[in-house]
């Protein structure tokens, strides 16, 4: 299996990739006690399944931008499992309560990390906006790549308006 | 005691109630409401003596709610508990102004939801 080419990243780029798979950590492990590592990008042709995707917007914080939760269907289900109790055997969930899910998860995983960016500033987040996908959009300029329960999630960001200082972003 | 968890996820309400059923403090009833609006409508026709609710919300907002709850006499004894994704010391801050008794940040774990709940009871046993 042959892993794309990882493009060029600032100092910047990469704190605000670690906060953000720290937050992601944080999120999986105490609410949906899911294990996470980092891992490269893997050859998204080996994936049949559909992706979720939970985009949200946040502004009047340290940062202004969006993130985007890129998940297999079945790492949602298995979180989705997590978080609701649901037994793995049960009939499986309504879409809008798996989207729901999703959406959280990635409503979590902004706030956790919007409040380590600046725990003195509050913050706006939008609702999240959860569609479907055969594989997540080529654009991985700003994408990290993490292993949740050994399976491949990305998570996008983008940041409209930096802060002049990038420690802010960590 | 009777309860209203308000949070615009229905995953998150049907969390934090599998959280209380299972810390077995004893709950009379559990009311649900997806925004401030529809909260304070529970509020108005239930007797209820724990409020759990998010910040972030569309229609009305966790704060938005919280500040006619404090405007309200009816509701001065009502215990109010934040249960936000903003944990910053700054949103912090502003609850304590709306007499929050207790902020916890998304995720938590169940173990504190069962203190914030055993202390609630305890209070209303007074």
């Amino acid at each position: 299996m042959s892993s794309p080419t990882l493009p060029q990243l600032s100092e910047f780029e990469r704190a605000v990739g670690g906060a953000i798979a720290g937050a992601v950590s944080t999120v999986a492990e105490r609410s949906f006690f899911a294990c996470v590592d980092r891992c490269d990008p893997p050859d998204l042709d080996e994936f049949e399944t559909e992706w979720l995707v939970a985009t949200i917007r946040f502004d009047d914080g340290p940062v202004c931008g969006s993130l985007a939760c890129w998940l297999p269907t079945d790492v949602a289900l298995r979180l989705f499992d997590a978080f609701s109790g649901r037994h793995p055997a049960a009939p499986l969930p309504p879409r809008h309560q798996l989207d729901d899910l999703v959406g959280e998860f990635s409503n979590m995983v902004c706030g956790a990390w919007l409040t380590r960016c600046d725990t003195h500033r509050v913050f706006r987040l939008g609702q999240p906006v959860v569609d479907r996908a055969s594989r997540p959009d080529d654009d991985e300029s700003h994408r990290e790549w993490l292993a949740v329960n050994n399976r491949p999630v990305a998570i996008d960001w983008d940041i409209v308006q930096a802060p002049p200082d990038a420690a802010a972003a960590r | 005691m009777r309860i209203l968890i308000v949070d615009d996820s229905s995953m998150m309400r049907a969390m934090i109630k599998r959280v209380v059923k299972l810390t077995r403090v004893p709950v009379e009833e559990i009311l649900e409401a997806a925004d401030g609006a529809q909260a304070l409508a529970l509020l108005e026709t239930n007797d209820v003596q724990l409020l759990l609710t998010d910040i972030n919300m569309p229609v009305m907002s966790g704060a938005d709610l919280l500040r006619r709850v404090a405007g309200d006499e009816r509701w001065r004894h009502l215990t109010r508990v934040i249960i936000s994704t903003d944990g910053s010391e700054a949103r912090r801050e502003q609850a304590a102004e709306l007499s929050v008794r207790c902020y916890l940040q998304k995720p938590f774990s169940p173990e504190v939801l069962r203190d914030v709940l055993t202390d609630a009871a305890a209070t209303e046993r007074v």
